[in-house]
């Protein structure tokens, strides 16, 4: 047998050999790359040669734009290339020989091109043409970061910073916003789920959590003074606080409850007469508190307000918001995807019963439109802005109703008439054919939220402020700065 | 006293030395002659190169010699103790061939039935380990078809003349060593011989379950004389047949747009992007990956090796055989996990096999054998299917292979993984498989009871087992966001934590009783030859591990069968058999187990006639045969018990049928509330879950056969041809049309179907000599047509919806017409109501012109995928010792519906790769979009594309029907035997070297994948081509 085996090695051999050949003849071996990426390999930098821009692509767009440049000697180490545009300089993603990947920075007002290589960055290229910047209306990130895994913790600080620790972060919950009405520099945030009372100071570009004490605080509004802060909670029972308001003299730390009831989505002052009108949940009813007598007359216990209709059935999550002019309110169904409209009976001081303005009754979806063929998806804050286009026209109504939609991962605007477009959000229309995620830019080629829900406008600075819940942001929407000179 | 009668005994039997020379008839030295002593075990010798040979024997003990090819002689040793021995070339004549039924052997010559026999050494040249593959175009009467390349899967699904049901099951009956045994993990080398059964002749005696034809596997046993060695060595190198080929990233990314604003949407790729894609700048977002090149090995090796031995003594025989396989798989593998595991498509298996025979008697024979296998498959982690969705699923640009910080990417979880980690980064899984075959026969000679009487007692006792152990485990996987932030950062989505590796296991097994008694009488009266069979067989499976809850798993699965077989002729000239089988299934009601199979069948052999065996002397056998009889098949898609009703307890359902619960509890429901008002005792009721099928039984097949042998030119020519007719009825289904005024809730089944098929199957073989050529040609084809007679179905307004009068499985879809023109086509056609369409989307013949396209208009459209024909040809030829053989193999008649996400493009999005050729050379494309107005082709080779599906263009239509025709290189087999004198030289008898190479070229209309491969979508292990270089060698 030992024979068998050592021929049966050698057979082995010869076999192998012979495999090996014909299998060389017949071309079904040879020598390919193992990996599977395409990619050239570029040349490195030759500093005796000239840096060239023969082109680039587009000719035009506005911040964040991809811009890939064409020409020669770009080397292939991305650290080394340095791209200026207008003057600022540019995030470079990639660089491959003939050609460079990057992003126009903001502010490129005048557009031209320059290319620096080498780690002198003495080699440069400029472009024979100049970039045709656009300014525009863009989404931006105001403060707060996500980390990969999701799980940053909820802290105070500042706006930015190159220290991560720095930076404040969570903002995990759906947010309610307001701006201080004495302050337009300060920016009050509460998150259903989170027990404080949140300050976005733009003065000294902070993020602070001024309170501690809350229990699912649902909304924030201010008095016609400006002295008081109303909060809505939103609590089980019936003898539990529903609103009180924070004294401004006493930085906001005190607190004097108004009314207790069960399940209270918000509560808003009345701009012109100054009564409040909360809601809640449990059975859809809508509240009115006379906030006046509370003040002049006193004597109104936490128990006295007034009953004026119950919106549709139990189980209704909503928020009021009243028109500047106080003509009427818009009362948005949370839960059940659509939006009323409630006129004010100036000789009551009441609300009248609602009706619809958008939307369909617990049907969530998708569609810009008018009256019950918008479809929304759990729509949450909004502000009315006022449209010059409006002013004008002489429009007796001239605010558009921006809000928040936040399952549809937009910023929606309402007209006077009834008709819902899309603002802001779903861009990006690429690879992935989820309408969220997390992108700046051009309000409706590029952005995009996850979640948004608080919503404020800062009429003055003409800008936007948005929760954007799952990507644990505050997100700015205003129309590119101008450069500083 | 011992010592005397030793001594004794050597004085009676006096010991010579015998020496000689052995030459063929052309006086040439015949090198390698075993020459062994009759009835003195272990003695033997072979001679030298010189033909010489020396033996001690005792005298007048007879010599045997013998050689492979030549007729062995036997030689008395008296006074001469130099013998010299002229060997005589044997003929094998087709006169003395025998053939393997289920009564025994028997005479070719005297066969009345059609039975298939295969020569052995035509399937061995197959490459993978299962013997089925070698089915296809080999043996006439069986159909076959390859289901996947992967090793261990690489098995072909066949049918014995076609498909003559579409109920319980259609598989053949598979017996090896007259036992019901897997035909996919048998040794090839093993084999001694394969017959098909395929008329009610032969079958019959199977009774209820030989309708869809039996095979017969015999395996080889001992041989009287020397050991002889086998060993066969072959390393064999796969690659593919036809491998589908993607689009690259940015034509697949310039698709993809187009299919986004050809029908107004947004296009995906801005065209900076496009640019930033086709430069590769950067590579996380915007990636360009071949997944094919990197997941996918040009090429895998297969390694055989068998090893046996033969041979025994007048009283003991015994056949030993060893065999190992290993079958490589194309993945690659991740180089640095190499050590640890093994995450490739591998199998490999082991067989062993043990046959003696023992005469313990003169009259008695005694055979025990023992054979096993154990099988190995290995795939990775998350399973072969995972993987092929994963690379087909994959576009180049949808994910890089690893982030530029190291990360995993994912489009999603499970079936979305990426396929690089589906591939090497979730463990691994095995399936083991093992068989333990163990038969015990005895014969037994009752020639003194009276002449022509034996009989044979087999018992039986198999077992089988696997069990499946998955190892699996993945890493941590993201998912980077299209766009990055300002200063460039990637926005990451976290798609999953890892996971350690864990492990799961499942099991199964079943065991095998079976017992077998046959008499035979074979007996000759002058003229008159007389035959009788009678034959008991009882067999008993029982499945023995994870029976779970249900009772009737546990019980055996028996059939119990008397058998019966009466044959007569007159001096071979005229043939006239009966069978029967009274046989029993035990899954039947009681009054419904048993039946009774019978047939006749004649043979009129011409060629005995006088007038030619006086006239035409070239006519050596020309033979027709007729036969006719009923065979049943008992198969209910492993149904156990359907003559038995279930009951469950009835709870409260909403309106749609689910469950109503209280508090997580079921409310019972239907019952009776027993309590006084105020009280609660309220009992539910019970309902029928199933109801009862009493009288469901087997299918019955009346089958026809009417043949024909033909040897002419003393064997020149042979051929065989069939013609057969099947009447299926009684074919089981379920009755889902019975009107609902009969109030059942379940489907009730019932023996209702009827199908009928035809066809023919012949062989022929051309043998001539031309000088020192051998030359031999041989083809053989089957085809088979069936038609369903009777269906349990609906009455359809248009008969053409039925499935009645059509083929089993006939593919049916709407008749695509082109495209539409322009509006004005569409305005001007009937309404089409699947979805939107536009011009360049499919336009479909209205058949029932009612000015609607609906599913009223789909029709039968080509044929079925299963081919309605195979056939073979090929030709050998032999010169010295080289020998080349060719064969071709081919299939007719087959059609198929593609589909899925690489045929549809964009149907899922952007899940899915676009396959190379799908669409064409002239896609139809918008002129705005190419500018040229002779792109908007009505007749275009593929519609106006779509993202996310069509529902108007991806349906069955003959837009998507392919042609599954093909003929195939199949085997080129070169070999070339040692000279004898060399190979003697060696101490070794003979040497054979050989080469072959199978799927070398395929022809085809399909040209996508493999038109052989089963799956529609072609989403599966492409089938192999191969090279095999082997060696084998006798001792």
């Amino acid at each position: 047998m030992s024979a068998t085996q050592i021929r049966r090695s050698d057979s082995r051999l010869v076999c192998w050999i012979l495999s090996a050949f014909i299998a060389l003849i017949l071309g079904m071996g040879g020598c390919k790359d193992d990996k599977g990426t395409v990619v050239k390999e570029a040349a490195p930098f030759d500093p005796s040669k000239p840096v060239v821009v023969s082109d680039f692509l587009p000719k035009t767009g506005g911040m964040g734009q991809r811009l890939v440049i064409y020409g020669q000697n770009f080397g292939d180490n991305p650290a080394d290339v340095s791209v200026f545009i207008g003057g600022k300089k540019a995030v470079v993603i990639g660089v491959q020989g003939e050609s460079i990947y990057c992003f126009v920075p903001r502010q490129a007002y005048s557009g031209e091109i320059e290319v620096r290589v080498g780690s002198d960055g003495n080699a440069v290229g400029k472009a024979q043409e100049h970039f045709a910047y656009q300014r525009k209306m863009v989404v931006s990130t105001l403060a707060g970061y996500r980390n990969d895994r999701g799980d940053e913790p909820w802290k105070d600080g500042k706006f930015k910073d190159p220290d991560q620790n720095k930076m404040a972060s969570g903002f995990w919950n759906d947010s309610f916003m307001r701006f201080d009405p004495k302050n337009p520099k300060h920016l009050w945030v509460t998150f259903d789920g989170n027990n404080g009372l949140y300050l976005i100071n733009f003065q000294d570009s902070t993020i602070t959590k001024k309170r501690s004490d809350f229990d699912r605080p649902r909304s924030v509004d201010f008095t016609l003074d400006g002295k008081y802060m109303i909060i809505a909670e939103d609590r089980g029972n019936e003898d539990d606080r529903a609103t009180y308001r924070l004294s401004r003299e006493k930085d906001w730390q005190d607190r004097e409850i108004l009314t207790k009831y069960k399940q209270c989505n918000g509560a808003s002052i009345h701009p012109v007469n100054g009564e409040m009108y909360f809601n809640s949940y449990s059975k859809g009813e809508f509240f009115r508190f006379d906030l006046n007598k509370y003040f002049n007359e006193g004597g109104v216990g936490d128990k006295d307000f007034e009953k004026l209709f119950v919106v549709q059935d139990p189980g209704w999550e909503y928020k009021i918001f009243i028109h500047p002019t106080g003509n009427y309110a818009y009362i948005v169904v949370i839960n059940q995807h659509y939006i009323l409209r409630i006129d004010y009976n100036w000789e009551k001081k009441r609300f009248n019963q609602p009706y619809l303005v958008c939307g369909k009754l617990s049907s969530s979806g998708y569609t810009d439109g008018v009256g019950t063929s918008v479809r929304l998806n759990t729509p949450y804050q909004g502000a009315f802005v006022k449209n010059p286009a409006y002013v004008a026209e002489g429009k007796q109504d001239q605010y558009d109703f921006y809000f928040t939609d936040k399952m549809n991962h937009a910023i929606r605007i309402l007209t006077p008439e009834g008709s819902v477009t899309t603002f802001a959000g779903r861009g990006s229309s690429s690879i992935n054919p989820n309408p969220w995620g997390y992108v700046d830019g051009d309000l409706r080629q590029d952005a995009r939220f996850d979640r948004p829900t608080g919503l404020a406008y800062n009429e003055e600075e003409g800008a936007f402020y948005i929760g954007d819940r799952e990507n644990r942001r505050i997100r700015k929407i205003a129309l590119e700065e101008m450069p500083v000179k | 006293m011992l010592l005397f009668c030793i001594s004794a005994g050597a004085l009676a039997q006096e010991v010579v030395e015998v020496t000689g020379m052995v030459t063929d008839t052309k006086k040439e030295p015949l090198i390698g002659v075993s020459i062994s002593v009759l009835d003195a075990p272990g003695l033997g010798t072979t001679t030298d190169v010189k033909g010489r040979y020396k033996i001690k024997t005792e005298r007048y003990k007879k010599l045997k010699f013998s050689y492979i090819g030549f007729d062995s002689q036997e030689i008395l040793v008296k006074d001469a103790f130099v013998i010299n021995v002229t060997m005589k070339e044997s003929e094998s004549s087709v006169l003395n061939e025998v053939v393997v039924t289920g009564t025994g052997v028997q005479k070719k010559a005297s066969l009345t039935a059609a039975v298939t026999t295969v020569n052995v050494n035509d399937l061995k040249s197959n490459p993978t380990s299962s013997i089925s593959n070698a089915l296809a175009g080999n043996v006439p009467g069986v159909m076959a078809m390859m289901q996947s390349g992967q090793p261990g899967k690489n098995i072909s699904e066949f049918w014995i003349r076609g498909i003559s049901t579409f109920g319980g099951g259609s598989g053949a009956l598979v017996l090896v060593d007259n036992i019901e045994r897997s035909i996919n993990e048998i040794n090839i080398e093993d084999i001694e011989s394969f017959s098909v059964l395929k008329d009610a002749a032969v079958t019959a005696i199977y009774g209820s379950r030989g309708a869809n034809g039996v095979i017969l596997i015999t395996t080889k046993r001992g041989k009287q004389g020397k050991i002889s060695i086998t060993f066969k060595d072959e390393n064999i190198y796969n690659t593919r047949t036809i491998t589908p080929e993607f689009e690259d990233g940015p034509t697949y990314a310039s698709l993809l747009n187009e299919s986004r604003i050809t029908r107004n949407q947004a296009p995906v790729y801005k065209p900076e992007e496009l640019e930033i894609l086709r430069l590769g700048l950067d590579p996380d977002l915007y990636p360009n990956v071949d997944w094919k090149s990197l997941l996918l090995r040009d090429g895998a090796m297969t390694y055989r090796a068998n090893l046996n031995l033969n041979g025994g003594g007048a009283t003991a025989r015994y056949f030993v055989s060893g065999s190992y396989v290993d079958e490589g798989g194309m993945y690659k593998i991740d180089e640095t996990l190499k050590n640890d595991y093994n995450t490739n498509a591998n199998y490999k298996r082991w067989n062993y096999r043990l046959n003696t025979d023992i005469d313990i008697t003169k009259t008695t024979v005694a055979k025990a054998s023992v054979a096993g296998s154990l099988g190995k498959r290995n795939s990775p982690g998350l399973g072969d299917n995972d993987f092929w969705g994963a690379l087909f699923g994959y576009s180049p640009v949808s994910m890089p292979i690893l982030y530029s910080n190291g990360r995993v990417p994912a489009f999603g979880a499970g079936g979305q993984t990426n396929p690089w980690v589906v591939a090497t980064q979730t463990g691994y899984n095995e399936n083991w498989t093992n068989q333990v075959q163990t038969d015990i026969t005895l014969e037994q000679n009752f020639d003194f009871i009276t002449k022509g009487l034996r009989f044979r007692g087999i018992i039986g006792f198999d077992i089988n087992n696997y069990n499946d152990i998955l190892r699996r485990k993945w890493p941590e996987q993201w998912h980077a966001q299209r766009s990055r932030t300002e200063t460039g950062e990637i926005v990451w989505d976290h798609v999953s934590d890892p996971r350690e590796l864990y492990q799961s296991s499942s099991a199964g097994g079943v065991r095998r009783e079976f017992f077998d008694g046959m008499f035979n009488y074979d007996r000759g009266f002058g003229n008159h030859n007389f035959g009788a069979v009678v034959k008991f067989t009882r067999d008993a499976l029982v499945q023995t591990v994870s029976l779970g809850d249900d009772i009737k798993n546990g019980i055996a699965r028996r059939n119990l069968a008397l058998a019966g077989r009466a044959t007569y002729n007159w001096k071979s000239r005229y043939f006239a058999d009966f069978t029967f089988g009274y046989t029993g299934s035990e899954n039947f009601a009681l009054g419904e187990q048993y039946g009774f199979f019978p047939a006749v069948s004649f043979a009129w052999n011409l060629s005995e006639e006088p007038f030619i065996k006086n006239n035409l002397q070239w006519m050596n056998l020309f033979k027709i045969r007729y036969s006719h009889g009923r065979v049943g098949n008992d198969q209910l898609n492993g149904q156990r018990f359907p003559y038995l009703y279930t009951t469950e307890e009835i709870f409260r359902r909403d309106g749609n049928g689910n469950l109503v619960l209280d508090n997580g509890n079921r409310i019972p429901d239907g019952g009776y509330q027993w309590a006084d008002f105020g009280l609660n005792r309220y009992y539910g009721g019970l309902r029928y879950s199933q109801v009862a099928s009493p009288y469901v039984t087997w299918e019955v097949a009346v089958k026809k056969n009417l043949g024909f042998d033909l040897s002419l030119f003393r064997d020149k020519i042979g051929a065989n041809l069939d013609f057969f007719d099947e009447r299926r009825t009684g074919i089981y289904m379920p009755r889902y049309f019975l009107p609902e005024i009969v109030g059942l809730e379940s489907t009730p089944s019932a023996n209702v179907g009827a199908v009928k098929s035809r066809g023919f199957d012949g062989r022929f073989e051309y043998k001539q000599k031309l000088g020192e050529f051998n030359v031999v040609a041989r083809g053989n084809i089957t085809y088979s047509k069936n038609e369903i007679l009777e269906r349990d179905e609906e009455n359809n307004v248009y008969s053409y919806l039925n499935q009645e009068n059509y083929r089993v499985d006939q593919a049916r879809g709407l008749i695509a017409l082109g495209m539409f023109k322009d509006y004005d086509d569409i305005r001007n056609s009937p309404r089409q109501t699947f979805g939107d369409y536009q011009p360049g989307d499919l336009k479909y013949k209205d058949v029932n012109a009612d000015g609607v396209v609906d599913d009223l208009d789909r029709v039968a459209i080509g044929a079925t995928r299963r081919p309605n024909l195979i056939y073979g040809l090929g030709a050998s030829v032999s010169w010295k010792g080289l020998d080349v053989n060719v064969h071709f193999q081919g299939a007719g008649k087959s059609t198929f519906f593609t589909y899925g996400k690489t045929v549809y493009a964009f149907s899922e999005g952007e899940w899915g790769q676009v396959m190379k050729g799908v669409m064409g050379d002239n896609r139809w494309i918008s002129a705005d979009i190419s500018g040229d107005p002779s792109t908007e082709n009505p007749n275009a080779s593929y519609p106006r594309l779509s993202f996310g599906g069509n529902a108007n263009n991806y349906r069955e239509s003959t837009f998507w029907l392919r042609n599954g025709q093909y003929l195939r290189l199949k085997t080129v087999d070169i070999g070339y035997t040692l000279p004898k004198q060399l190979a003697n030289r060696i101490k070794t008898n003979n040497i054979r070297i050989f080469m072959v190479g199978t799927n070398l070229v395929t022809w085809s209309k399909f040209k996508l994948w493999d038109p052989e491969l089963a799956s529609p979508r072609g989403e599966d292990y492409p089938l192999p081509k191969s090279i095999t270089l082997g060696l084998s060698v006798n001792l």
